[in-house]
């Protein structure tokens, strides 16, 4: 695939994480494309998931002035009386100082979090309609990331997949090794099954740890009821949760042409529609099911992002990372 | 019985593949695509598409049957419910396209009402009429009327050539003159005998036919030392009528000039020398029917004339114009030409007065045009042999060493050379003393015009020049007589019968009259009238009393003496009047113009003025009459219809146009209700 313009020529034949940094100046300011660079167009022609991951987070945090490598962990969250045996190099002597009061800084880091991220890997997850890479294939990316960005953080990292009953999981753990099964267990996954979102949250949920993170890449292709039923029972036992659906550019703007049979990829039943006619319906048909997930997702608290495999990866994972709702 | 009266527009049948093609060509294969999930695909949408789907069938339906309803509209539909109505296995129609299909209906001409009401027949019998033009005006013309000599001739042989034809057959024919029937009616009757399935339908048209009759009384004046002529036009009908007002008068499609008559006469003096005049017509101001157009008519290019007798024409008081071109050349190429002397052609009778006199042509004239056969040339030379007097012209057309070889040498009159041209127009002199060698010559003529181009001659001996141009004397004019006869030779560049490159053109109907007094000089009583280049009539003159001509039945009247000219069938003309040197002479025909040419410098006519329209009129009932006598023993299988009637065909037949056009109107209507109620439908929330 031909390197986006914005590289200068004596790059192109090398299209690796050293180009890049190269764009980067000595502010630490990226004056790439990245949008070009970052492209799951660009992506798709990189071979290894953690290296695709790794760009992805480097461009996810690129220009914030802060360094995603200090996480939680040296947060400041509150101060706390002294008391016998805590240990003193938390004390706060200026605190003493001023007020001749014994404190202690605490902080956020102080317990590991658990990242959980889940996958649906449907067969209708295979789907790529209109974008260079599979929603699939997209969601592995994006998982890949917040894999790499967890461990940076000493966070553990647990990934599970499947259509209904969950195939693979991998319970949290953080260590170099487990990163890397991590990756090689994105990297195997392929798409295959029917969609039954709410046996998957279901099953998952009876596996999590109270406190973690989870993260949801699906397509959501399922009545909105029966998702929200699983939903619920990772919302109960999770701190936060992120449903991360992920459309294919046919999905989001429907397809063209009069004559179509529509072949569902997990049912294989067909329909036959004229799709130039139909569109203003399926659109409207989409936007009402999209807000009705939208709805159950405010009332239950669970960040709901939608993600089109057409956009630039660290778009997407900048709009993963924004902070929740309290 | 469904039929169509006009199915030739069922060529536009091919109309009917448009909506299909439409349809199916922007029908696309059905494209098979996986997606995701058909969850917001619901069923909803697959009825939309079958809505879509019936909708684009609604409308093919619709618009096959809107082409249809229009075509069959134009198609002109109709259905017979007439009871007891035979259906022929044969019919043939006899199409009339000659002059007589010119003649105004009140829809249209007559050759258009003829293939109305034969279109109408054919629609009612399911299309099996044949259909045979009898006399043609278009490409192959010359063949049909070779084939058929004339209406009458090929009634006849159509007649005898079904005669072997098994079952009904029906014969359609159009009459415009019950007279021309008269020859063929054996022939009919004896087919009808033979035939009992034969069923003739006449379409009686002589009624419009008698409007040729009108145009009763024609009389000119050659005037052979004057530049004009003058012309008279009896008029009939409303034309002659108090009130006519100003007559009309078109040379060309031209208005020529307005004339008021008088007496029912209206009188024009046409002037001579100014170019060809082809077709004259008088008629009212509003383009009432005055008197049918007259066709002055030229011989085509190319054609030899070798004269004619004039009864052929006479015969064929129908062809149009461009037919009696035609058949002048017919004429000149038939074997029984009227020679004068001993032979003489069928329908000749030799004349009466002198007894034993050789009948019919003295004069004859050459336009050795290109193409001329050999054998007219030495039917040439054969007639000039014979006692006949030949004027040869020649033109830059003519195929001159043919000419020489054929015509001069074998006539002894010597050798033409090439055109030779001079920048100035060169004054012709006059050998008189050799002039008046072959007539009688004005005394006071003067000099007779100019010469520009004419070919380099070279005389044999014994040719006298009697016009000539220059020092040395080039001939214009040559003269030699030879055997019996006489011939005259213009070296001088003559295209046309007009003559119009010939600066001597007042010395053309000199020679005429002088070879038509030189003729009667001869004592034998016989005059050859010459009023035309290509005719010739023999003026039967009685022997003058007191030095001066007497008619038969009247005495002289000092310069308008009357006389008996008979025509080459020896029929009389019944009114000819000497006028000095002119001549004025009567037609003889049953439709009242026997006929008419016109020249720059010649003109001829024969208008027969004693049949009035009332006479044609009587004479047309009369054979109607004695026709129908003689089809009584087959009462029933003859019918004789009015142009317009309706009782045959068309009473029977219901027309269905209106309704198909009401049905593709209402369709039109339906299909864009459909289209509108669809269209709601998709944009209902």
């Amino acid at each position: 695939m031909p390197l986006p313009s914005a590289i200068s020529d004596g790059e192109k034949d090398r299209p690796d994480e050293a180009a890049v940094r190269a764009g980067r100046d000595q502010d630490g300011k990226v004056d790439l494309d990245l949008n070009a660079v970052l492209s799951p167009a660009y992506l798709s022609s990189l071979k290894g998931l953690a290296l695709k991951a790794r760009m992805v987070l480097e461009g996810t945090m690129a220009g914030r002035h802060l360094s995603p490598f200090h996480g939680f962990s040296s947060e400041f969250s509150q101060y706390k009386g002294y008391v016998p045996g805590d240990d003193i190099k938390f004390l706060d002597w200026k605190v003493y100082g001023r007020n001749d009061q014994l404190v202690t800084r605490q902080y956020r880091d102080e317990t590991n979090a658990s990242v959980y991220l889940v996958l649906d890997s449907s067969q209708s997850m295979a789907f790529s309609g209109g974008a260079a890479v599979s929603k699939l294939e997209y969601a592995k990316v994006l998982a890949a990331s917040l894999a790499m960005m967890a461990f940076g953080q000493r966070d553990t990292i647990s990934v599970a997949h499947g259509a209904g009953e969950p195939a693979t999981f991998l319970p949290p753990r953080n260590s170099a090794s487990h990163l890397r099964q991590v990756m090689e267990m994105l990297e195997s996954l392929a798409p295959g099954g029917v969609t039954d979102l709410e046996l998957l949250f279901g099953r998952m949920a009876a596996r999590l740890k109270s406190g973690s993170m989870t993260f949801l890449f699906t397509d959501l292709w399922q009545d909105p009821k029966a998702v929200m039923t699983g939903l619920r029972e990772i919302r109960f036992k999770n701190q936060s949760a992120t449903l991360v659906q992920i459309l294919a550019p046919e999905e989001t703007a429907f397809l063209e042409g009069t004559h179509l049979e529509l072949e569902d990829m997990e049912t294989k039943a067909t329909v036959k529609i004229s799709a130039r006619h139909l569109k203003p319906q399926y659109l409207e048909t989409l936007a009402a099911h999209t807000e009705a997930l939208q709805a159950e997702c405010f009332d239950l608290n669970v960040k709901f992002a939608r993600v089109e495999t057409s956009e630039p990866y660290f778009q997407a994972m900048r709009r993963l990372l924004q902070r929740q709702r309290p | 019985m469904f039929a169509l009266l006009n199915p030739i527009s069922l060529w536009f049948a091919a109309a009917l593949a448009v909506p299909l093609m439409i349809h199916f060509l922007g029908r696309q294969r059905l494209q098979r695509k996986p997606f995701p999930s058909l969850l917001l695909v619901s069923e909803r949408f697959s009825k939309s598409m079958h809505r879509h789907r019936l909708k684009n069938l609604l409308l093919l339906i619709l618009r096959t049957l809107l082409i249809l309803c229009v075509l069959l509209a134009l198609a002109n539909p109709a259905l017979e419910s007439r009871q007891g109505a035979v259906k022929p296995d044969l019919s043939l129609a006899l199409i009339h396209n000659g002059i007589y299909g010119r003649l105004r209906m009140e829809e249209g001409n007559a050759l258009e009402t003829q293939w109305s009401r034969l279109r109408a027949l054919d629609s009612g019998q399911g299309g099996v009429t044949q259909t045979l033009p009898v006399i043609g005006d278009g490409p192959g013309a010359r063949e049909v009327s070779e084939r058929f000599g004339d209406y009458g001739e090929a009634i006849g042989r159509i007649l005898g050539q079904i005669g072997m034809h098994p079952g009904i057959i029906q014969i359609q024919l159009p009459v415009f003159a019950w007279t021309d029937l008269t020859g063929t009616r054996a022939a009919l009757l004896r087919v009808l005998q033979e035939k009992p399935g034969l069923q003739l339908v006449l379409t009686d048209f002589s009624a419009a036919a008698d409007k040729l009759n009108a145009f009763a009384g024609l009389r000119a004046t050659a005037a052979p030392d004057a530049p004009a002529l003058t012309v008279q036009a009896r008029l009939a009908g409303r034309a002659s009528g108090s009130d006519a007002g100003r007559i009309q008068v078109t040379l060309n499609g031209r208005l020529f000039q307005e004339v008021t008559p008088s007496g029912g006469i209206a009188e024009v003096t046409l002037p001579m020398g100014e170019g060809p005049r082809l077709a004259g017509r008088f008629s009212l101001p509003k383009g009432g029917f005055a008197a049918p157009d007259l066709h002055f008519c030229f011989p085509e290019t190319g054609s030899l004339l070798l004269g004619h007798s004039g009864s052929d024409l006479a015969s064929l008081p129908s062809l149009g114009r461009e037919s009696y071109y035609r058949r002048i050349a017919h004429v000149a190429s038939v074997k029984d030409m009227p020679w004068t002397g001993s032979q003489v052609g069928p329908g000749v009778k030799r004349s009466g007065a002198g007894g034993g006199k050789p009948a019919a042509l003295r004069l004859a004239y050459i336009a050795a045009e290109r193409g001329a056969p050999p054998e007219a040339y030495a039917r040439a030379v054969e007639f000039v042999k014979r006692g006949g007097r030949l004027i040869i012209g020649v033109g830059r057309d003519s195929d001159v060493p043919l000419l020489n070889r054929f015509l001069l040498q074998p006539l002894r009159l010597g050798r033409l050379g090439n055109l030779v041209e001079s920048p100035v127009d060169q004054i012709v002199g006059v050998d008189r003393q050799a002039l008046a060698g072959i007539g009688r010559l004005p005394a006071n003529r003067g000099a007779p015009g100019t010469v520009r181009k004419r070919f380099a001659y070279a005389p044999d001996s014994g040719t006298a020049i009697l016009l000539y141009q220059g020092t040395p004397a080039e001939a214009v004019l040559a003269a030699r007589d030879f055997q019996r006869g006489k011939a005259l030779l213009w070296t001088t560049d003559i295209d046309d019968l007009d003559w119009t490159d010939l600066g001597v053109s007042a010395l053309t109907p000199l020679l005429h009259q002088a070879f038509q007094e030189a003729d009667g000089a001869n004592g034998s009583g016989n005059g050859n009238l010459s009023v035309a280049s290509d005719s010739v009539y023999t003026a039967v003159l009685e022997p003058p009393a007191g030095g001066e001509y007497a008619g038969q039945g009247a005495k002289p009247d000092g310069a308008n003496a009357l006389v008996t000219v008979r025509d080459p069938e020896d029929r009389p003309f019944t009114k000819v009047t000497r006028d000095g040197s002119r001549l004025r002479i009567g037609p003889f025909d049953k439709f009242g113009i026997h006929r008419i040419f016109a020249g720059k410098d010649t003109f001829a006519f024969a208008v027969n003025l004693a049949q009035t329209q009332s006479a044609g009129a009587e004479t047309q009932a009369a054979a109607k009459a004695g026709f129908m006598a003689a089809c009584e023993p087959y009462r029933g299988r003859v019918t004789i219809l009015e142009p317009g009637d309706p009782a045959y065909v068309q009473s029977s037949v219901r027309r269905l146009w209106p309704a198909f056009l009401l049905a593709a109107i209402l369709l039109l209507l339906l299909e864009g209700l459909i289209s509108a109620t669809f269209s709601l439908r998709r944009n209902r929330p």
